[in-house]
């Protein structure tokens, strides 16, 4: 039984929070600052820590920062800060995921269940054979077996999500434009094809991501093209 | 076959064979000249030619020679005059001769015996007449009328005058030399005179030759030592006279000083001894001089006739002989057969001798045939003359085409079509065109000397330089044709250079319009009183006084505008700082009350305002960003937990089902007022511009697929077709990708909202002149009973109803977004039809 260390001042959301992982089968530690959560570490064995940023004594920032300094665990920052600035201050300090407030119950347990099967399953699947494999995060492409796996988890796609996929994850990172993509997974020549690709990524980030309106893999750059972001 | 003629015409290799026949062109107009002009002087030759030989034919000399010891012996034994039949005039003898004088007093022209009256005046007394036929120029002979008049007998004689006949045949002839001045030492009390006259005048017209040996020998002779004291009298007439260019000879038989400065022929001064001072005469006749001295000579006791000796006589012999002899070379002063002096009178004589035509023609017969030569030679030389005239003027006129063509030329290249100039032609046009005139200056001197020295060695030196720069001055021709072409002929001119830096001066002087009164007013006002003062009072202080004064004014002035115009460019250093968004900058002031320095002090005033107004700005700004932050955050916190326990409550099994009922009410609302406050935190954010930015080059042909990849689902849920003609690769616009995709996010949801269901959407582009348009169509769901701008506001429906989801700020965010991309955005209703166009600046290339 994993145990996650809820961190966070406003009494009736931490309420909440608890109720729906006790649901799924979480035990659950409370902290209600920054200081207080460094304490519980200390004491307890913990998997997985949600952490507000506004908080009183300690906000959530300084400590993930901390934590950080001695633990691996995995850290959701749930913050009301919903600003770009803010999401890549919380990710840059050591969060694994960022999600904003008013969050999604059903989206919050899905990523806390994601990060977990990573930490805890993680070692795991390195032992496989590596051969013909894409990793990027906690997102990884068999190519032989034409499998993707997230947070261990396997991900159905259509063969042409597949190689759109792969394609994009072979060079993580490198950003690709419509014509590039479809001329290399359609292998024709590309004149005008309206949106097909365009649709087809948005499949992808629907089946893979867990959120598809904020993608952690398969993002969009806007006006140019599309990429795998490598993590 | 026009632009190729064009590209050859241009072409560097033609260019260069056009400039060396251009050269060749003039070097053969340089030679053409010059031959021209030795062929002119070669025929102006043969008449020098033709008179030499007549002194030198050796026939004509060897009768005259017979006959003129002779003459000369009878001429000088007798007195011709009165003796008329002494004359030896008759038809059996080759040679006659005659006499003829005129009388000073009567006026009359004496032949022999015969009275014969003068018709000339005196001018014409002397007047040579040139022989008009046989080609004898220059030999002293009269026409045949006046011979044939002689003595009333049809003789046909020719006439020459003894005294030129004597002197040619005597220059080089020492036998002669020697007859005559042995008889001119015989007669020396009359050939004194004569001598000296001769001497003097040639003295005053040949100044600096005047003390040639021979010439004072002669000299010395006949006065001997005591009369001849060369440092005596130079010195003595040294001592006198200012002016040290001019000499004289002193007298010292009449005590006479003749003088003569420079040129200046009968400008003289004497020493007067017997009133001990000197006198000044002009154009006084020699005869004067004479009687004037003639008479005081008698009253001089000590001046005693000179006995010559016989060893005297001998010397002064062979000095006359030796001048006679060498008179040749020095003919300007040599010492004249002076047959006049042979005769114990004051008149002037002129022995003619008379040749007969029979012996005339036999003497001519050799000249004859020199002439004809010489005809012949001539007209050769006219022949060659008109031929060289022929090939003169098509030469010229090659050379004209060929410098027309390369003036068209000049400055094109087969290459391009622009003008290409060279260093030379960015020098100062005035100093071009100056140059161009000094080589046509040059030209023109040099085609002028090359004709004076056509014939000396210097003709090539003076055809080379006239060669080259006639070619330089066409090279400047063409410089400034180049400059033309380029339009730089202006631009590139003193003139023009000038006249911007006058008018640079000039915008400095309006600056402070009363410095340009007092710097140019004040001077030029003390100049002008000075002069006036000068002028009515004519105080010679004034003109010391008023330059000092000039000077003094404008040093005082330059130092006063000096310190202003660094005061000034302080001054505008710092305005430049601050302008350039430096507000804290602060400039150097004093407490005094210098008008710059409170200008200064105004400047810094005025930024440390501008300081506090951005620092203010940038305060409020971070605050109201604060605000919307802090805000959306006490708002969300709530928000957050009303829509964790509505999730929470939709999972119990609640009864009665009514409350059910409420869940799913409270469920639905607490997720709009989600949406409603995450739209108007973005709506607030995009219009205070608190936003951070990352504007690139975006393909909206991509952008596009991309935006429609993502409604893909919802367009298909309730039938819209897109119809979609945007290439990609084709516009690219300068904005921000996810504010791009926010704005067509919004547009999009718009239309799956509010579009007539299975209606088609089309997405258009289009290029404008300040952006590129991007339009979305779709036909309304419901009738849109509300004008554009009004949709545009925010939280305005087009249903009016506000039942449905949505927060009516979509549009309104999306025009912020794109005004912050330095875009527009707008909606068009056309009936039924909706249009939202966006526009976004172009890429900047």
């Amino acid at each position: 039984m994993y145990r996650v260390l809820i961190c966070e001042d406003e009494k009736s959301i931490a309420d909440a929070i608890e109720i729906y992982l006790q649901n799924e089968g979480y035990a659950v530690s409370r902290a209600e600052n920054g200081i207080e959560a460094l304490e519980v570490l200390k004491k307890e064995e913990i998997h997985l820590i949600l952490m507000d940023i506004m908080m009183p004594k300690m906000d959530g920032i300084k400590a993930t920062m901390k934590i950080r300094e001695e633990r691996n665990i995995p850290i959701i920052i749930l913050s009301a800060k919903g600003e770009d600035y803010d999401k890549v201050l919380g990710l840059n300090v050591g969060a694994d995921d960022y999600v904003t407030k008013p969050f999604n119950p059903l989206e919050l347990i899905a990523r806390v269940k994601s990060q977990l099967r990573r930490y805890t399953q993680f070692g795991s699947m390195e032992n496989q054979n590596t051969e013909n494999v894409l990793r990027t995060g906690g997102m990884e492409i068999y190519m032989d077996t034409h499998q993707v796996f997230v947070d261990g988890e396997e991900k159905k796609l259509t063969p042409v999500e597949f190689g759109i996929l792969s394609f994009l994850a072979q060079s993580a990172g490198r950003v690709y434009s419509i014509s590039q993509i479809y001329e290399h997974v359609w292998n024709e020549p590309f004149v005008n094809a309206e949106n097909t690709v365009s649709v087809h990524i948005r499949r992808i980030r629907e089946k893979i991501e867990i959120n598809a309106k904020e993608p952690k893999y398969v993002k969009v750059v806007w006006g140019v093209g599309y990429k795998v972001e490598k993590i | 076959m026009d632009t190729k003629w064009k590209k050859f015409s241009r072409s560097i290799g033609v260019r260069v064979v056009v400039n060396m026949l251009l050269i060749v062109c003039m070097i053969t107009v340089m030679l053409l000249m010059i031959l021209n002009n030795q062929i002119n002087e070669k025929r102006a030759e043969i008449w020098k030619y033709s008179e030499e030989k007549l002194y030198g034919n050796k026939t004509l000399q060897k009768k005259l020679k017979l006959e003129v010891k002779d003459i000369v012996e009878q001429v000088l034994n007798a007195e011709l005059v009165g003796n008329a039949e002494k004359k030896k005039i008759g038809q059996n003898v080759d040679l006659a001769f005659l006499v003829k004088w005129i009388d000073d007093e009567t006026g009359k022209c004496h032949v022999a015996e015969k009275d014969y009256k003068m018709v000339e005046n005196q001018s014409q007394r002397d007047e040579t007449m040139y022989l008009q036929y046989k080609g004898m120029k220059g030999a002293n002979a009269y026409t045949k009328n006046w011979v044939n008049s002689y003595q009333g007998k049809e003789i046909e004689f020719s006439w020459f005058k003894i005294n030129n006949i004597l002197n040619n045949i005597c220059q080089g002839n020492k036998e002669y030399s020697a007859l005559v001045a042995k008889h001119m030492v015989e007669h020396l009390e009359q050939y004194k005179n004569t001598i000296k006259n001769n001497m003097l005048t040639a003295a005053m017209q040949m100044n600096e030759n005047v003390f040639h040996p021979i010439s004072d020998e002669v000299y010395y002779s006949l006065y001997g030592n005591h009369a001849y004291k060369e440092t005596n009298w130079y010195e003595e007439y040294c001592a006198n006279s200012e002016d040290a260019g001019s000499f004289g000879i002193y007298d010292y038989d009449t005590g006479c000083m003749y003088t003569c400065y420079g040129d200046c022929r009968y400008e003289d001064e004497y020493y007067d001894s017997s009133n001990s001072e000197w006198k000044m005469f002009r154009d006084e006749d020699f005869d004067v001089i004479e009687s004037h001295h003639t008479s005081k000579k008698d009253n001089d006791e000590k001046n005693a006739t000179y006995e010559l000796t016989k060893e005297d006589k001998k010397n002064i012999e062979e000095n006359i002989a030796n001048a006679l002899f060498a008179g040749s070379q020095y003919s300007d002063y040599s010492v004249e057969v002076p047959i006049s002096a042979l005769f114990d009178n004051p008149r002037e004589y002129e022995i003619f001798i008379a040749v007969q035509p029979n012996d005339f023609a036999k003497m001519q017969a050799p000249y004859e045939k020199i002439e004809k030569k010489q005809e012949s030679y001539n007209k050769k030389q006219y022949i060659l003359q008109e031929k060289m005239t022929y090939a003169f003027l098509p030469i010229f006129l090659l050379g004209i085409l060929c410098s027309i063509y390369l003036s068209f030329v000049c400055g094109r290249s087969s290459a391009d079509q622009k003008v290409h100039t060279i260093a030379i032609d960015h020098w100062y046009t005035e100093i071009l065109i100056g140059a161009g005139l000094v080589a046509g200056f040059f030209t023109i001197f040099f085609v002028r000397a090359m004709n004076d020295t056509c014939n000396t060695s210097n003709w090539y030196i003076c055809g080379g330089v006239c060669i080259f720069s006639a070619y330089l001055l066409l090279q400047l021709y063409y410089s400034l044709l180049r400059k033309c072409k380029a339009k730089i002929f202006l631009r590139e001119s003193l003139f023009a250079t000038i006249v911007k830096w006058g008018k640079h001066t000039i915008a400095f002087m309006r600056l402070r319009k009363t410095f340009t009164y007092i710097v140019v007013g004040v001077p030029v006002f003390v100049l002008f009183s000075g002069i006036c003062l000068f002028a009515v009072f004519d105080v010679k202080g004034v003109i010391l006084g008023v330059p000092v004064l000039c000077l003094g004014i404008w040093t005082l002035l330059a130092i006063i505008i000096y310190r202003y115009v660094e005061g000034l460019e302080r001054l505008q250093k710092g305005i430049e700082k601050v302008r350039n968004g430096e507000v804290s900058y602060k400039l150097s002031t004093t407490s005094s009350e210098n008008i710059i320095n409170v200008m200064a002090q105004d400047i810094n005033d005025i930024s440390e305002g501008l300081d506090n107004a951005v620092s203010e700005m940038v305060k409020s700004e971070r605050l109201k960003t604060e605000l919307i932050s802090n805000v959306s955050h006490d708002i969300k916190t709530p928000l957050t937990s009303i829509i964790t326990y509505v999730d929470l409550m939709k999972k119990e099994d609640i009864k009665p089902d009514k409350v059910k009922e409420y869940v799913k009410v409270l469920d639905q609302k607490s997720q709009r007022l989600k949406v409603l406050t995450d739209d108007l935190f973005e709506a607030a954010k995009a219009t205070s511009g608190a936003m951070h930015m990352d504007i690139t080059k975006l393909d909206l042909g991509a952008l596009a697929r991309q935006a429609l990849g993502e409604f893909e689902d919802k367009f298909e849920k309730c039938g819209l077709q897109v119809r979609m003609d945007v290439p990609e690769n084709q516009y690219f616009v300068m904005a921000d990708g996810r504010l791009a995709w926010r704005i067509l996010e919004n547009v999009f949801g718009n239309v799956a909202k509010y579009a007539m269901p299975d209606s088609r959407v089309y997405v258009e582009v289009e290029e404008a002149e300040d952006g590129i348009i991007f339009m979305v169509k779709n036909i309304s769901k419901t009738e849109l009973n509300i004008s554009a701008d009004e949709l545009l506001e925010r939280f305005t429906r087009g249903d009016s109803s506000r039942n449905t989801e949505g927060s009516g700020l979509g549009l309104n965010i999306a025009k912020s977004l794109a005004k912050l991309q330095h875009g527009d955005f707008y909606v068009e209703i056309d009936g039924d039809l909706f249009k939202s166009i966006c526009k976004l600046p172009k890429e900047i290339k």
